[in-house]
């Protein structure tokens, strides 16, 4: 027996009736978010001004100095500086979203399986931090991991430790304070996903000589992955280019990519430079909402 | 009373054996839910027994005992000779087809079909054969690559045949397998069942709620009530012998007639004689006798049978036969007795009188429930 493959689906025109509702919403789009990144994008490209501002001059030195690449002119050999804060950001982003998901797995799992009224209200907790602001939160932070802080106060009083442990202004401290920032967006994916599975798969698997362990990684995990691929890219992005937990506890020594752009804009006045950073932060961003992308139209259309 | 032989014949080693095995459940709000009482069942190898029942008789619960899905909490269940105590079910050599198929979505047909041996770690080649085979012996050859979505109900049930099937499990366990399948479907896939279960020699144990399917697809059907058994036989047995009140009325349509035995006949308070041929009961003793609707005939002016005399009530016209609900007795006011029957041919019309014949030894005494 064959089976023809089914007709190819004609392609739709751009523009049809009633996309007029979307322009409202595209009109915003277009003045609050392309226009910034267009001019983020078109700043890169030109020469730094001396007080701040840009020179209307086309100058690719910029993305040279963020990639580290020689200069004769300006005596600049090989510098993978700005690389290297690229891949530690990316790094600690990355630390950041696997510990955010290994904590929100079971929390997301558990809730999931509640009747719909305790659902609705564990969901509410955990969106709870959200309604404090961001500011205060990293502060709390700063209270429990300074040398004087709850932790130490604590480890000290029971005698586990005699010197006060070198917790915070490390990158360690800035993934724990953005785990507990991020947490929700890692939550609120993963329950969707894992509501929306039919628990009697699980008894299936076991019927067919599944142990738990092997059932988890042949059922669970694969029907869970689009949430786990939204909740990475949900946590991932916004941690790779987060200002307020590498400021206020990162490290001096250990810059990263917010901070740097503050500075490239604030204290160096350099306008081009912190544009090109800003713009390959984006590209890096794009490139992971796309993978996501793809990943997700993979799997409707094996859903289908 | 003649009684056919036992069954299964004795002698035949039981693939699932049943001792005393009880289940209770605690509700949400704290009740204690007796699913099974003390139930002992043999279940013979290489042959298809069904557990028929109403919802909430117990039989799923059964089922879901031998699968290993839930522990007894009294008794014990052992396959192949073994005690299955803590055996989970990934370690049991059952393999069940659910209610809802549990057919993982990820999956292709063949990933789905294959999901058993690929744990079991079967070579790669052995796999493919075996895979193709199953899917050859549920009638879906060719279709591995298609997705679980792009399958129509009829053809979800076959995989979810072939996926419990080609781990050649010791006994198949069906929960309510056709419950998702419309009425011509049904019947296909019983005839298919039927002969999977015929041409592998697997015991297969079905669980439903359907007498017609119990009827036609088993060799031992165990009827089940509140969390008991009430008579277990084959088909023939449970349907022209049955035993007791419930199984007479849940296992097809039948007449049942309360009374008290006078010499040899049974006389109801209505008024209606009802002659019999087995005298089990001790007289003036309360006892209920039953009467199946094709064994009751039209009678002929020569009939030397025993007569009952009664007017239409009802008719219902069936294609094949025409079903009659007769009040018999004068029908003018007091109490009557109802008796159904289903005739061939030519019936009286709704309120005109009839005679009915019938032989004694279809009449069935059943025995007395507390």
């Amino acid at each position: 027996m064959s089976f023809a493959s089914p007709p190819p689906i004609p392609r739709r025109p751009l523009l049809r009736p009633g996309m007029g509702k979307l322009a409202p919403g595209f009109f915003l789009f277009l003045c609050l978010f392309l226009a910034p990144v267009l001019i983020v994008v078109v700043y890169s490209l030109l020469t730094r001004g001396t007080y701040g501002g840009v020179v209307w001059h086309l100058d690719l030195d910029s993305y040279a100095r963020v990639l580290g690449l020689p200069n004769e002119d300006e005596l600049r050999d090989w510098d993978f500086v700005y690389l290297g804060i690229f891949a530690k950001s990316a790094m600690v982003a990355a630390a950041t979203a696997g510990l955010t998901l290994l904590m929100a797995f079971p929390a997301a799992w558990y809730i999931a399986r509640q009747p719909d009224r305790r659902k609705f209200m564990l969901l509410t907790l955990v969106t709870l931090p959200f309604f404090v602001n961001a500011l205060v939160r990293v502060y709390a932070w700063m209270l429990i991991l300074r040398a004087d802080g709850l932790i130490n106060n604590l480890l000290m009083a029971s005698g586990l430790i005699d010197q006060p442990l070198h917790l915070i202004y490390t990158p360690g401290a800035v993934v724990v304070a953005m785990v507990y920032q991020y947490l929700p967006f890692m939550v609120l994916p993963l329950f969707a996903s894992l509501e929306k599975m039919d628990l009697r798969l699980l008894e299936a698997s076991r019927d067919l000589g599944a142990s738990g362990s092997i059932t988890f990684r042949r059922v669970v995990l694969p029907l869970a992955m689009p949430g786990i691929v939204a909740g990475m890219v949900l946590v991932f992005v916004p941690a790779f280019g987060n200002f307020l937990a590498p400021t206020l506890i990162g490290g001096a020594k250990d810059l990263q990519l917010g901070p740097l752009l503050a500075q490239a804009f604030l204290s160096a006045r350099d306008w081009p430079f912190g544009s090109a950073i800003a713009t390959l932060l984006s590209a890096v961003v794009l490139l992971c909402l796309f993978v996501m992308a793809r990943s997700e139209g993979r799997q409707a259309k094996e859903a289908v | 009373m003649m009684s056919a032989p036992p069954f299964p014949a004795p002698g035949t080693t039981p693939i699932v054996c049943v001792s005393a095995a009880s289940k209770s459940f605690h509700t949400p709000d704290g009740r204690l839910v007796e699913a099974l009482k003390a139930v002992s069942l043999d279940i013979p190898a290489g042959r298809f027994t069904t557990l028929l029942g109403p919802s909430g008789c117990g039989k799923t619960t059964l089922l879901r005992l031998i699968g290993g899905f839930e522990e007894p909490t009294g008794g014990g269940i052992f396959i192949d000779g073994k005690l299955m105590e803590g055996i989970p079910a990934h370690h049991r050599p059952t393999n069940t087809v659910f209610q809802h198929y549990g057919l993982f979505p990820h999956l292709t047909v063949a990933g789905n079909v294959a999901y058993g041996l690929e744990i079991a770690k079967v070579p790669k080649a052995e796999i493919r054969q075996r895979v193709a085979e199953a899917l050859e012996m549920v009638r879906l050859p060719g279709m591995e690559t298609r997705k679980i979505t792009q399958l129509s109900g009829g053809q979800q049930q076959r995989v979810a045949l072939a996926r419990a099937l080609v781990l050649r499990p010791k006994i198949l366990l069906l929960d309510e397998p056709m419950a998702a399948l419309d009425r011509k479907l049904r019947k296909e896939m019983q005839t298919e069942l039927k002969r999977l279960q015929h041409e592998l020699g697997i015991a297969f144990l079905c669980v439903t709620h359907d007498q017609e399917e119990a009827l036609s697809m088993s060799d031992l059907v165990v009827v089940m009530n509140r969390g008991q058994i009430e008579q277990q036989g084959t088909p023939r047995q449970i349907y022209d012998q049955p035993e007791t009140e419930f199984v007479a009325g849940f296992v097809g349509e039948i007449s049942l007639f309360r009374g008290r035995i006078v010499g040899d006949s049974l006389q109801t308070e209505a008024g209606t004689t009802l002659l019999i041929d087995a005298l089990a009961s001790p007289p003036d003793q309360p006892v209920t006798a039953c009467l199946r609707p094709e064994k009751l005939a039209l009678a002929k002016p020569d009939s030397t049978t025993p007569l009952l005399h009664g007017t239409v009530r009802d008719a219902t016209y069936l294609g094949t036969s025409t079903r009659l609900e007769v009040s018999l007795g004068n029908s003018e006011g007091g109490m009557s007795d109802t008796v159904i029957a289903t005739l061939h041919g030519d019936s009286p019309a709704i309120g005109q009188p009839i005679t009915l014949t019938y032989s004694p030894a279809d009449v069935r005494l059943l025995r007395h429930q507390g």
